[in-house]
C-alpha cells in the first residue's frame, strides 16, 4: 500500500508540475529592432542608383533576425508607390514580403532580388505567396504581370544594395492593393547561399507593421564606419574601429551599437560596443581559423534617429606561429606536432603501452608456467595454498 | 567432480552447463530486434539519411543522444569495478565482473551508434587517412578506441583464471573449448601467474578511471567546444561525467537484479550489494540534481536572447513533457526512493527511473539546441522516424543480447575472487523487504 501511495503521488507529483506554467517561461522578447510600426512617408525622394545616400529615404528597418535593412520612402498620388532600398549581407537571394490588401493578413506579395554575377546585374522575381505555403508562385505563372520598377543594383563594402519600386495599388491582382494608410504587414526574407529565386528561405524575419503616412517626420540620418583591417592572422587581434556619426556628419557618442561576424555556420553575436565621448568604440575579436569573414556593425536606430550598417570582409590567414601552445593549426615541419599535440600523444601512447605491459605480463606467465613441473590443473587457485 | 575441487562454486557455472528454452526465446527476441535495426539501417543505406528525421539544422538526433547515453553507462561499469578494487571494498567481488561486462556491452553498441550517424560511411577510412588533431572528431575516435581496448582487456584479464576452471569443469563444445584454449590456455594457477595477474588488474584499475574519465570528458567537448546555446558551457566536462557514472551505476544495479533473478544468484549477490550502490546513486542523484540547476539557472539568468529561446523550448516548448519528467521523474523521485525506500524493489524502481531520464536527458542535450537557430533560420522541430527508432532500439536490444550471451559463455561473477573472500550471507532483511529471487 505504502508502494502503492507513494506511486500515486509521484504521478500526481508529475502531472502538476507537467501542466503548471513552468518557471523557467520566459518571454522571447523582441525579435526585430524597431519601435512602433514603420512609418513610410513622403518628405524624401529617393534616387534609384543602388547607392543609399544621406537624406534619400525617411525611414527604415533593421531586423536582427535577418540582418537586413530596409529603407522605405511612400509616394502618394492616384498610383501610391512604395519606394524601397534593401541592405543584405547575404550572397544569396534577399526578398521583401508585403501585405497583398487590406483585411487579408496571410496573404502576401513577394519580392526577391538577387545578383548575377555574371551579367552584372540583378534579377528579380514578383510573386504572390500565402505564408502557409513555403514558395511565392511569379505573378507571370498565375497570368498576372511582374510589377518592381526602377530596378538598381549596387555594393558597399560587403554588401550588396537592391533599390527598387512597387506600387501599392497595383493593377495585378496577385500584387498589393492597398487603399487605407494602414497598418499592414511586412517582413523580410533571404537565402544565405543560394542567388536562386525559386529556393527556400534561409531564413525569415518576424512580421512588422507599417504605414504609409503622408505627414510622417522623416529620421535623423546616421551612418556607420567601420574600420576593419583587409586582412590578419588567425589568432590575432586585429584592430578594429566603428565610429557612428549623425547627418551632419558629427561623431555620436555613448551609443550601442552591435557588432556580428558571419562565418560558415552563421553569425556571431561579437557586441554590443558603446562608442566613447569621441563617438568611436574599438571592437574585440579574435578569429580562430583562417577563411574569409564578413563583420557588420550596425546602429539599430531609434530617439528619431534612422538605423544604419556597414558590412567589411576580413580576410584570416594562418596563425602565425610561435611556438607557444595554442589550438590554431598546426604549422609544418616534423609531424607537425605543437607541444600540446605532442602531449597528447605521448599521453595515448602512455595508455596504449600499459595496456599492452598488463597484456604482456600475463600471457608471460601463463605461457612460462604452463609446463611447469609443480602445476596441478585440478587446483587453478592453487596460489591459496602457497605452492 | 565437486568434492575434488571445493575451490570451484559450482552454482556459478550451472548457467553456463544448462540452457533453458527460455533463454532461446529471449535470445530469438532480442536477435529479432536488432535485425529489424539491420533493416532499418540498410535502409538508410539505400535511401541515404534523408529517411531520418535529421536536417541540415538538426544534423544530430537519436544516433549521436544513444553514441552519449551508452557511452555513459559504460562508465558506471568501470568505475564500480575499479574505484571499488583498488579501494579493497570486499564487497565488491561478486559484482564486479557484472559491471565490467556493461561497459564493454554498452561501448560496443555505442560505438555501433556512431555507424548510422554517417551520411557516407564508406568514407570512414578518411579519418585515418587525413586526420588532423585539432578535430573533436578525432579526439572522439581516439578516446573511445583507447577505452573500448582498455574495457575490453579489463574484463578479459579476471576472466582468465575462471576460463581455466571453466574449461576443466565443464563438458564443451567445440567452439567454447577454443575460446576458452585461446583465452586462458595456459593458466594453471601458479602463485608467479597470480603475481601476475594481479599486477597486471592493479595497472588496469588505475588507468581506465582517467581513460574512462578523459573519453566522456573529451565527448563533453564535441558540444562544449562549439558556439552553441546550452552547450558552450564550463560545466559540461564534470556535468558529462557525473551524469555517465549516475546512468552507469544504475545500469549495474538493473542487471544485477536482472541476473541475480534469473540465475538465482541471491547468495551472492545480496540487498547489501543494491545498499552500497544504491547510495552512490544517492550522492550522484544530488550532483546531477545540483549541477542540472546550475546549468539551467545560469542560463536562465543571464537571459541572452538566444539563451532565452533554448529554455523556453525545453521548459514549455514541444520538449517541456520529456523535460518536466526528467526532472522529477529522473531526478527527484528516485533521490527520495533511495532516501527513503532502501529495498531492493525501491532500488532497482529508481534505477530504472534514472536509467531513462538520463537517455532523455541526453536527448535533451542534443536536439533542443541543435533547433535553437544559430542565424535567422527559423524553428526546425525533430522528429524520429522509425528508421531511428528501429535502430535505437536495436541498440538497447543489442546491448541486452551481449549481456545474455557474455553470461552463457562465461561466469558472470567471477569465481576466483569469490573463493578469495567468500560472498556474504545471511544478512537480515530490512522490514517490509519484498525479496523476489
Amino acid at each position: 500500500m505504502r508502494a502503492a501511495r507513494l506511486l500515486l503521488g509521484t504521478g500526481a507529483l508529475l502531472l502538476l508540475l507537467t501542466l503548471i506554467p513552468a518557471p523557467l517561461s520566459p518571454s522571447q522578447g523582441a525579435r526585430a529592432w524597431h519601435a512602433g510600426p514603420v512609418e513610410c512617408g513622403t518628405g524624401t525622394s529617393p534616387v534609384s542608383d543602388g547607392a543609399i545616400s544621406p537624406g534619400e529615404y525617411g525611414e527604415n528597418y533593421f531586423d536582427g533576425t535577418t540582418k537586413l535593412l530596409a529603407y522605405f520612402s511612400c509616394v502618394t498620388s492616384a498610383q501610391p508607390l512604395l519606394r524601397v532600398g534593401l541592405v543584405t549581407p547575404w550572397p544569396g537571394w534577399a526578398g521583401l514580403l508585403l501585405q497583398a490588401s487590406d483585411g487579408s493578413a496571410d496573404l502576401f506579395n513577394e519580392v526577391r532580388f538577387a545578383y548575377d554575377a555574371s551579367t552584372g546585374t540583378p534579377e528579380v522575381v514578383d510573386g504572390y505567396r500565402n505564408l502557409s505555403e513555403a514558395l511565392p508562385t511569379p505573378d507571370l505563372s498565375l497570368g498576372g504581370s511582374s510589377d518592381v520598377f526602377d530596378l538598381t543594383t549596387g555594393e558597399a563594402g560587403a554588401a550588396r544594395i537592391f533599390e527598387f519600386t512597387i506600387p501599392l495599388r497595383s493593377a495585378d491582382r496577385y500584387d498589393s492593393q492597398l487603399q487605407a494608410s494602414g497598418p499592414y504587414s511586412f517582413g523580410l526574407a533571404y537565402n544565405a547561399f543560394h542567388a536562386d529565386l525559386a529556393s527556400e528561405a534561409t531564413g525569415m524575419s518576424d512580421l512588422h507593421p507599417i504605414v504609409f503616412e503622408s505627414a510622417a517626420t522623416p529620421g535623423g540620418w546616421t551612418s556607420v564606419e567601420f574600420a576593419v583591417p583587409s586582412s590578419s592572422p588567425a589568432l590575432a587581434e586585429p584592430t578594429m574601429f566603428v565610429v557612428l556619426r549623425d547627418s551632419s556628419g558629427y561623431p555620436v557618442p555613448s551609443t550601442q551599437l552591435e557588432i556580428f561576424v558571419q562565418t560558415a555556420f552563421g553569425f556571431y553575436d561579437v557586441g554590443p560596443v558603446v562608442t566613447n565621448l569621441q563617438g568611436v568604440a574599438e571592437v574585440s575579436y579574435v578569429p580562430r581559423d583562417s577563411g574569409t569573414y564578413v563583420l557588420g556593425a550596425t546602429y539599430t536606430g531609434g530617439y528619431g534617429l534612422l538605423a544604419s550598417v556597414t558590412w567589411r570582409t576580413l580576410e584570416v590567414g594562418p596563425a602565425s606561429g610561435d611556438g607557444t601552445i595554442g589550438l590554431g593549426p598546426a604549422e609544418g615541419g616534423g609531424l607537425g606536432l605543437r607541444p600540446i599535440d605532442a602531449l597528447i600523444a605521448v599521453v595515448v601512447i602512455g595508455v596504449w603501452a600499459t595496456y599492452t605491459y598488463a597484456f604482456f605480463i600475463t600471457r608471460r606467465a601463463m605461457r612460462a608456467d604452463r609446463s611447469h613441473p609443480g602445476g596441478d590443473e585440478l587446483r587453478l587457485f592453487k596460489w591459496r595454498s602457497g605452492k | 567432480m565437486a568434492e575434488e575441487t571445493p575451490q570451484v562454486d559450482q552454482h556459478l557455472l550451472e548457467p553456463l552447463r544448462k540452457t533453458s528454452g527460455r533463454f532461446y526465446l529471449l535470445i530469438a527476441g532480442l536477435s529479432a530486434v536488432v535485425g529489424l535495426g539491420v533493416y532499418a539501417y540498410w535502409w538508410q543505406l539505400q535511401h541515404g539519411l534523408s529517411v531520418t528525421g535529421l536536417t541540415d539544422r538538426v544534423s544530430w538526433g537519436l544516433y549521436i543522444s544513444n553514441l552519449v547515453f551508452f557511452i555513459g553507462i559504460s562508465y558506471g561499469g568501470t568505475l564500480t569495478s575499479a574505484i571499488l578494487r583498488l579501494t579493497h571494498a570486499e564487497w565488491r567481488r561478486p559484482i564486479t565482473r557484472l559491471a565490467e561486462t556493461t561497459t564493454v556491452a554498452a561501448l560496443v553498441v555505442a560505438t555501433a551508434s556512431l555507424l548510422p550517424d554517417l551520411g557516407r560511411p564508406d568514407r570512414l577510412p578518411n579519418l585515418a587517412l587525413y586526420w588532423r588533431i585539432e578535430s573533436p572528431l578525432i579526439w572522439d575516435f581516439v578516446g573511445i578506441s583507447t577505452y573500448l581496448v582498455g574495457a575490453l582487456l579489463y574484463l578479459y584479464l579476471p576472466l582468465i583464471p575462471d576460463l581455466a576452471a571453466a574449461r576443466r569443469e565443464l563438458r564443451l563444445g567445440a567452439l567454447r573449448s577454443f575460446l576458452y584454449r585461446l583465452l586462458g590456455g595456459g593458466w594453471t594457477g601458479t602463485r608467479l601467474q597470480k603475481r601476475s595477474l594481479e599486477k597486471a588488474i592493479g595497472m588496469m584499475a588505475i588507468i581506465i578511471i582517467p581513460v574512462a574519465v578523459s573519453v566522456h570528458t573529451v565527448l563533453s567537448w564535441i558540444f562544449g567546444m562549439t558556439l552553441r546555446v546550452g552547450w558552450h558551457t564550463a560545466i559540461f566536462g564534470p556535468y558529462f561525467v557525473a551524469g555517465a557514472i549516475f546512468s552507469g551505476i544504475a545500469t549495474v544495479i538493473i542487471a544485477m537484479a536482472v541476473f541475480r533473478r534469473v540465475y538465482r544468484l541471491e547468495r551472492y549477490i545480496t540487498v547489501k550489494h543494491f545498499r552500497n550502490l544504491g547510495l552512490m546513486l544517492l550522492v550522484l542523484d544530488l550532483v546531477i540534481i545540483y549541477f542540472t540547476l546550475s546549468e539551467y539557472l545560469t542560463a536562465a539568468y543571464g537571459a541572452e536572447e538566444r539563451d532565452i529561446l533554448w529554455l523556453e523550448v525545453l521548459s514549455t516548448g514541444p520538449y517541456a513533457v520529456l523535460f518536466w519528467s526528467m526532472l522529477v521523474g529522473g531526478f527527484i523521485v528516485p533521490a527520495i526512493l533511495l532516501a527513503f525506500r532502501r529495498t531492493i524493489t525501491g532500488i532497482v524502481f529508481a534505477s530504472a527511473l534514472v536509467t531513462v531520464a538520463m537517455w532523455l536527458e541526453r536527448f535533451l542535450i542534443v536536439v533542443p539546441t541543435m533547433m535553437t537557430p544559430q542565424m535567422g533560420f527559423s524553428w526546425n522541430l525533430y522528429t524520429p522516424t522509425w528508421v531511428e527508432w528501429s535502430i535505437t532500439a536495436a541498440g538497447f536490444a543489442g546491448f541486452a543480447l551481449l549481456c545474455a550471451v557474455f553470461s552463457k559463455l562465461f561466469p558472470i561473477i567471477s569465481m576466483w575472487e569469490m573463493s578469495e573472500a567468500p560472498a556474504p550471507t545471511g544478512e537480515p532483511e530490512p522490514t517490509g523487504e519484498v525479496v523476489r529471487a
